[in-house]
């Protein structure tokens, strides 16, 4: 977290970031989003993590349908029900109501699920360059930072791979319209 | 030239009301009703149109729309300007009169939130389309569009451009029914796939403000 760049900080209970009307400050943002991403993380967590969630299982056989090719119609409508969900909530559950609905449900997810979804997200917008999948994981990785103490080492290892394989996005993006991000 | 029908707007205390409020008076609209929600101060620019305006005007503490009461003048049109974010039930669209929203991207392959940025980062042309509101988010008849030069490069967009260009949209829906004593027909928009959008992260928006050509260009 930078005075330009609040955005991962840890929040108290069940505040989240709804990222409405943030602030320009020109081009010093790119080098404080920067230093966020590549900032030492804290010391990892010990002890076993969680078995997967239903949710990580979804997210993990869509990822593997996306890598032998792409996702059909049914996965990639389901795909776009949790992604709405998780941008009306800015949280993920360990589970679903049907069509990724979440009304009344409080088992958040492990965090673990987060770096999968995150993964998966950033998968899609390689493939497929649209801006709404590299968007959300773009928030999720703020919170996944702001956490990054909960995390196990391996945990910690794949956010550090997704939060390159964001970076060169972010850099191919930035090159392809344009603009000088440093 | 026809007169326009009674109109209600029903709205938050924000600029985009005010901007709305200013377009319906510059385009000599006559029976409006302002309703202004959220507990709006009580020298509101909008009660001081209305009453410039000879126009009615009600404040409410109602914290959204979906508790706002029906409007009392027999309104042919609604026209909304809600909080950001605000989603109007379908309750509410199915109580009131047609309800007009001027969404700043072009629909159908523009929905949902900040598309103005969205717009901006691939290179497309700031479009602002006037559509009657239905249940499904930005998927009702759309009415008209109306594109607009860029914005100056490094512009924050979140107040008066946003505004100002939905309000020249109304001016220019309203001017429409001036002229022909109705709204416009549906435009056929075709089979384009539709792309939901959802507010758009910090770092996208600065690329999309820097990305924004130093001069402004044509639309």
């Amino acid at each position: 977290m930078t005075a330009l760049y609040p955005y991962t900080a840890p929040r108290a209970g069940s505040a989240v970031e709804h990222y409405q009307y943030s602030p320009f400050h020109g081009h010093a943002f790119f080098a404080a989003w920067r230093e966020t991403r590549n900032a030492p993380l804290p010391a990892p967590a010990t002890g076993t993590p969680p078995a997967p969630c239903a949710t990580e299982r979804t997210i993990a056989a869509w990822h593997e349908a996306l890598q032998k090719g792409s996702l059909d119609a049914s996965r990639r409508q389901g795909m776009d029900a949790l992604l709405r969900n998780y941008e009306a909530k800015k949280r993920l559950f360990a589970d679903y109501e049907a069509g990724f609905t979440s009304k009344g449900r409080t088992d958040a997810a492990p965090l673990s699920c987060w770096i999968a979804f995150a993964s998966l997200l950033l998968a899609i917008a390689q493939k497929d360059s649209l801006l709404p999948p590299l968007n959300a994981a773009l928030k999720l990785h703020d919170t996944l930072i702001g956490r990054a103490g909960e995390l196990t080492a391996e945990e910690q290892r794949r956010l550090q791979e997704n939060l390159a394989r964001e970076q060169r996005l972010i850099e191919t993006l930035a090159a392809a319209i344009g603009v000088e991000i440093g | 030239m026809h007169a326009l029908p009674p109109i209600t707007l029903v709205c938050a205390p924000t600029s985009r009301a005010y901007a709305y409020a200013e377009a319906l008076a510059d385009a000599g609209a006559q029976d409006v009703e302002i309703t202004c929600y959220a507990s709006p101060p009580a020298d509101t620019p909008l009660a001081a149109i209305a009453a410039r305006m000879g126009w009615r005007y009600t404040a409410s503490d109602a914290k959204g729309i979906g508790e706002v009461p029906l409007p009392g003048n027999a309104a042919a049109l609604s026209l909304f300007a809600g909080l950001p974010g605000e989603i109007v039930p379908a309750a509410t669209l199915a109580a009131w009169p047609p309800m007009l929203h001027f969404h700043p991207g072009d629909l159908p392959a523009y929905r949902g939130s900040t598309t103005l940025f969205y717009a901006l980062l691939q290179g497309d042309p700031v479009t602002v389309s006037a559509l009657v509101l239905s249940p499904d988010i930005d998927a009702g008849p759309v009415l008209l569009k109306k594109r607009f030069a860029h914005p100056p490069r490094g512009d924050a967009l979140n107040g008066p451009y946003d505004a100002r260009i939905r309000a020249e949209t109304l001016r220019e829906l309203m001017e429409f029914w001036r002229r022909n004593g109705c709204l416009p027909q549906p435009l056929n928009c075709g089979t384009t796939q539709a792309c939901m959008y959802y507010i758009i992260h910090p770092l996208l928006k600065h690329l999309a403000l820097l990305r924004v050509p130093t001069e402004g260009s044509q639309p």
